[in-house]
């Protein structure tokens, strides 16, 4: 049983789960990623499991547009990054956990 | 000319015509971009080398969910290099006709097809995208879309159903699925649903089903790939599934626009097909915005991860579907039975003979006979005696249903009124008048025929019918069970979005506030582009907003949103009817209407399929003067046969003249009363000229003016000739004092002095109409200045006359029509001349029609001496009726009770005598609360003796009485007496006058007794003269004025100059504000119930003043009240 903390849930104590992190990613011309810098190592992708883009919230000022990928990389780990549309090829790469 | 024989080919002699053609076209010629020859259907060998073919795509007739136009798409797939594509509505074909005309014109190949909606023995529902492979594959199409559409229904709440929610049951698919290639559809497929959800067995049993239904070489696994989640993974399992099966694959966009920019408004059309906003539609929109037409390249290289042949696969498909509907639609003309050894002509001619004998007298029948001999030789030409045969009996049916809609009052039954008349260029035909199409004989009134029949005729002739309101009810649902709904249907129409609907559709999914978005599309013109009423933003009080993101994609998003078709309607009154099943050629569908049937396309796809249109119009004219007829044989015991009064009636003339039409046909409106002082017509023919010249033809080719000076000239000088651009035309345009009014002439002028055959004249008619092309018209002009030219005509002239031409377009009457128009407008202004209170009774129930809101009506009316009673529940009818001098207004007329609250009333009364007390009407009638307080408030219960305030009070004591004793208690108890006590009795003030002439306005869109202006007049200081006092005036006075606004109006004629109708208690005026008022006070012009004028008065004679306004302002006092809206005419 989880013992009563006997403190009260404030807004300010609340944190995302899960939140997006930038990440450092080579990507090809046409936008797919080559190779991923995973915890201070390069890993080269192996294949590109799948892709998926959202274009949502187009009439709020915070649009959001992304591209996500499903990446097999060299040491077998599945990772899923995406990549902000709204900035330039080069930047704006993140890991999406679950 | 289309080729006529390919309406009488069988689908396989038009396939082996086109493969023989395909045969001399060597294979391998690349695909070229110059202008094909458009007689000739695109053949298949375009196709060769292409990498993709777009299989599935939807328009916007996928209603609230396709977001571009069909000219859109085709345009984009011109330049990204498409060959051939596919149009798959959401199981309706309505835009099939449009896609492949459009699709010829641009020089790619089209195939027919849809997405249905199927579903499923669990109830579930699913996607399946069907193409048409053969014409019988068409016809399979077209079925199942009409099952779709509820046509197979038997229940009201069946086809209901099915209307809202179009869907086949699966089991419909096995009977049709002859000629048809199937795609297993889209993420919504069964197919792809079950494969996502990892039933992989189920996925292989349904696509063996698939097989077994419609054939091994008959069924491809679809695979789509808009980066949505899911899609990749999703199309590695279908296609281990398909080789599992043994069925090929392809690859299709799912295309919803045709540029990704788009994809905003489609994410807008689904939110307002759900009826939700952006934010809370998240699960119904699509996920993203790929769902755009790419390039063959670029498909091709997408699905190539897939499987090698997914792409190719679309171009097999796409050689398969050798139907085509711009040639193989197979329609026939309908054949109607003729007697044994007659042809469809030779009964057609023996019919038109004997009636000949019996309409004209012997020393006219010399030249009738030579004028039915030319229209018969015409007609012969065209084979197109069936054609009048097949109108012939549908006269008869007319006539028939007449008799017996006639026949239940005596006066309409007795007066020997034609069934219906004619109206357009029919008119002017011998043979309509002798079948009984038209009331108007063409030779006492001098009619041209060329505008109607002609030696080169491109289309079918055109002939409109107007019908009362009551027969042309009766008639469709006559017309539907005599020929069957699989042979009669009416044609569709699919109202468009314009600019006010989509401020209101696509604020709302925005999420503004709807007040102020209601401000806004109040003060958009239905005409206006969004960028006037973007700057319209910015000046309103929601300026303050016109920079923040919501508003500004309403911008731009309405823009895109005008012209996008937003629901199937029904036609006004256009029915096809076929020989063979209609629906093997077109889906037809249950209409809203009970009994009446429609077919999914438009006037101009039905045009396109060169089917027989019969257009049944409810002329609400026709109706008023009937009820008008009726109405005398009540109230006067006499019966008046409209076919026998005088034409020459001074009187009538002389209201005419002075412009006293409120009311009477197609003379009332603003600017008819404006011009008939000036014009004067004394004749009938006089009035064909008036009813054709106010519109957008004459106007803009420049006939109006010069028409009213030769008018005044020859009045003066009746000895006057008047001038035309060539002697040659005096014969043409003499009757019209040397202008072009009528659009025959136009035919004429083209002929006498460009040299235009009589077919080519009326190509170019037809050409300034519809879909105008630069290219066209340059062509025409110099065939027209070579012609003048060849006869001697300077090229001033020539250019002059061309001009003038061209500014006609078609905007205009022929002159047929205004003969049988004319002749309506003379009998509405006999009758309110000589019969003013049936006139204005019949036309109060007939309404709405014609220019003006009721209460303008009733205040003319009782400006001709006519009072007018107000609603009284044991007088009353449901409609208006006669009494002694006065109109009485009918309880139907009054909010909130309408016209069945009102018939309740009236048998109730019938049944039980008068009512003695409110609560004995309450108890009696049932009628709802709100109902019965709107009668009290506009005074339906004065003569109980109570004031109005105080039956209100009660009314509240019996309702809140009723509902505990009548409802909640069980039956047996003794009912609650409705005994008031004590307490209960209150002794109330009644309502003053003021609030009662508002009470009027709000709640019966009229006062029987009082206009607002005569309370708002003792505030207005002395110089604001009335309407009474104008007309006393000197032209060129400044003047003030005050009124009630009853109508805006901003032709498009008019360079941006808004008329407004204002009203007071003596009469109307014009006032008529510039561009540059309008626009500096838009909302006031626009909004305003009550305005002050003050301006130049324009003094013309007549019943109505004009003031050119100078300065305008609210009057303020009024935005206490509620006032009805005027009719706004944009």
């Amino acid at each position: 049983m989880v013992e009563d903390s006997r403190t009260t849930t404030r807004v300010d104590g609340l944190r995302p789960l899960g939140e997006p992190r930038p990440i450092a990613v080579t990507a090809a011309r046409d936008g797919m990623p080559i190779s991923v810098r995973w915890r201070q190592r390069w890993l080269t992708v192996l294949q590109v499991e799948e892709v998926w883009r959202v274009a949502e919230a187009w009439w709020r000022d915070e649009l959001l547009a992304r591209t996500y990928y499903q990446l097999s990389v060299e040491d077998g780990r599945l990772l899923t990054l995406f990549h902000d549309d709204t900035q330039t090829a080069d930047c704006g790469w993140f890991e999406q956990r679950y | 000319m289309r080729d006529r024989r390919n309406h009488w080919e069988t689908w396989e002699q038009s396939a082996a015509r086109r493969a023989e053609q395909e045969a001399t076209t060597a294979p391998d010629t690349p695909r070229s971009r110059a202008p094909h020859d458009l007689t000739q259907p695109i053949p298949p060998s375009v196709l060769d080398n292409a990498p993709y073919v777009e299989l599935h795509m939807h328009s916007n007739y996928s209603l609230l969910e396709g977001a571009s136009h069909i000219d859109e798409l085709l345009e984009t797939a011109e330049e990204q290099g498409h060959r051939a594509l596919a149009l798959t509505d959401h199981e309706g074909m309505f835009g099939a006709m449009e896609f492949a005309q459009g699709a010829r014109r641009a020089g790619l190949r089209t195939i027919t097809g849809l997405e249905l909606t199927v579903e499923e023995a669990d109830g579930s529902h699913s996607h399946l995208t069907l193409l048409a492979e053969t014409r019988a594959g068409y016809g399979n199409l077209c079925r199942l879309s009409s099952i779709a559409f509820g046509l197979n229904e038997t229940t009201d709440a069946g086809k209901e159903q099915r209307r809202l929610d179009p869907c086949v049951p699966v089991s419909k698919l096995p009977g049709h699925a002859a000629g048809i290639i199937l795609l297993t559809g889209c993420r919504e497929g069964r197919v792809s649903q079950l494969v996502a959800t990892g039933r992989r067995r189920e996925a292989e049993e349904t696509l063996r089903q698939y097989v077994q239904w419609f054939g091994r070489e008959q069924v491809f696994v679809e695979l789509v790939d808009n980066l949505v989640f899911g899609d990749r993974p999703r199309n590695r399992a279908l296609v281990a599934l398909a080789e599992t099966v043994g069925v090929p694959v392809v690859g299709t966009g799912d295309v919803h626009y045709h540029a990704q920019n788009r994809h905003r408004l489609q994410d807008v059309l689904v939110a307002i097909r759900h009826r939700k906003t952006l934010d809370d539609s998240h699960r119904e929109r699509r996920a993203n915005a790929e769902f755009y037409l790419r390039s063959p390249a670029e498909q091709a290289k997408r699905f190539a991860v897939y499987h090698p042949e997914a792409a190719t696969n679309s171009v097999r498909i796409a050689r398969r579907c050798l139907f085509d509907l711009t040639e193989d639609l197979g329609y026939r003309l309908p054949a109607p039975p003729v007697p044994e050894a007659e042809t469809p002509l030779s009964h057609l001619t023996k019919l038109c003979r004997q009636r000949l004998e019996e309409r004209y007298k012997p020393g006219e029948r010399k030249v009738a006979h030579e004028r039915l001999d030319e229209e018969l030789g015409l007609i012969a030409k065209h084979e197109l005696a069936g054609f009048f045969l097949v109108y012939n009996e549908v006269m008869q049916l007319a006539t028939k249903v007449a008799a017996e809609v006639r026949g239940r009052s005596l006066a309409r039954a007795t007066t020997g009124l034609p069934p219906g008349r004619g109206r357009g260029s029919s008119v002017s035909s011998i043979v309509c008048y002798l079948i009984g199409l038209s009331h108007i004989d063409p030779l006492r009134n001098n009619l041209f025929v060329g505008r109607f029949l002609n030696e080169e005729m491109h289309s079918l002739p055109d002939i409109d019918l107007d019908f009362p309101r009551d027969i042309r009810k009766e008639l469709i649902e006559r017309v539907h069970r005599e020929w069957g709904k699989d042979r009669a249907a009416l044609v569709a129409t699919f109202p468009a979005y314009r600019i006010r609907s989509a401020i209101r559709d696509v604020g709302k999914v925005l999420g503004l506030p709807e007040a102020e978005l209601d401000r806004l599309a109040k003060t958009a013109s239905p005409y206006e582009h969004s960028g006037v009423v973007a700057d319209d933003l910015r000046r309103s009080p929601a300026a303050g907003h016109a920079g923040v993101r919501g508003w500004r994609d309403l911008m731009a998003l309405v823009s895109e949103l005008v012209g996008f078709p937003r629901h199937l309607s029904q036609h006004v009154g256009g029915m096809v009817i076929s020989s063979g099943p209609l629906i093997e050629c077109v889906p037809v569908q249950p209409a809203a209407w009970p009994n009446r049937y429609l077919c999914h396309w438009d006037k101009d796809s039905v045009d396109d399929a060169r089917m027989v249109k019969i257009d049944f119009l409810g002329l609400g004219m026709l109706s008023a003067v009937e009820e008008c007829i009726e109405l005398i044989a009540h109230h006067r015991g006499r019966i008046e046969d409209l076919s026998r009064i005088p034409h020459d009636d001074e009187d009538v003339y002389d209201d005419i003249c002075r412009g006293d039409t409120v009311g009477v046909f197609q003379i009332e409106s603003r600017a008819q009363i404006a011009m008939l002082p000036r014009t004067l017509p004394r004749t009938l023919d006089d009035l064909a000229i008036q009813v054709s010249i106010v519109r957008p033809g004459p106007i803009v080719g420049g006939a109006v003016n010069p028409y009213v000076r030769r008018r005044e000239e020859q009045r003066q000088n009746p000895a006057y000739v008047p001038e035309v651009p060539h002697p040659a035309l005096h014969p043409v345009l003499d009757e019209t004092l040397g202008v072009v009014i009528f659009q025959e002439q136009v035919l004429q002028v083209a002929q006498i002095l460009g040299g235009f055959s009589a077919g080519e004249a009326d190509a170019f008619r037809r050409a300034m109409s519809r879909r105008r092309s630069k290219e066209a018209m340059e062509a025409y002009r110099e065939r027209f200045m070579a012609g003048a030219a060849a006869r001697g005509v300077t090229e001033s002239v020539a250019t002059t006359v061309f001009e003038n031409l061209m500014g006609f377009a078609e905007f205009g009457f022929p002159k047929s029509h205004g003969v049988a128009f004319a002749l309506l407008a003379y009998q509405s202004t006999w009758l309110k001349r000589h019969y003013a209170q049936e006139f204005m009774t019949a036309l109060i129930n007939e309404q709405p029609m014609g220019f003006y809101p009721p209460h303008v009506l009733v205040n003319d009316a009782k400006r001709h001496g006519v009072e007018v009673h107000r609603p009284d529940i044991n007088v009353s009818n449901a409609k208006c009726t006669v009494e002694a001098d006065a109109i009485r207004v009918g309880l139907g007329y009054v909010k909130h009770v309408g016209e069945a609250g009102g018939k309740r009333i009236e048998e109730e009364r019938t049944r039980g005598g008068a009512y003695c007390s409110l609560f004995d009407f309450t108890q009696r009638t049932g009628l709802p609360r709100r109902a019965t307080e709107a009668l009290i408030q506009i005074g339906a219960f004065d003569a109980l003796g109570l004031n109005r305030r105080e039956l209100i009070w009660q009314l509240g004591l019996f309702c809140d009485g009723m509902q505990r004793s009548l409802l909640k208690l069980p039956v047996e108890r003794q009912l609650r007496l409705p005994l008031p006590t004590a307490q209960d009795e209150v002794s109330l003030t009644d309502f003053d006058a003021y609030q009662r002439m508002a009470l009027d306005y709000t709640t019966l869109s009229l006062s029987p007794d009082s206009h607002p202006m005569q309370f708002l007049r003792s505030g207005l200081g002395e110089g604001v003269a009335s309407s009474r006092h104008l007309r006393s005036l000197p032209g060129g006075a400044t003047v003030e004025m005050a009124g009630l606004v009853v109508c805006r109006q901003r032709p498009l004629t008019a360079k941006g100059i808004i008329f407004l109708l204002l009203e007071d208690e003596y009469g109307l005026t014009n006032v008529l504000v510039s561009r540059e008022l309008s626009e500096r006070y838009r909302e006031i012009v626009k909004l305003a119930p009550f305005v002050r004028a003050t301006g130049t008065l324009e003094q013309r004679g007549g019943e109505q003043t004009t003031i050119v306004a100078t300065s305008i302002e609210e009057l303020l006092p009024a935005k206490v009240l509620a006032m009805p809206t005027g009719k706004s005419w944009g």
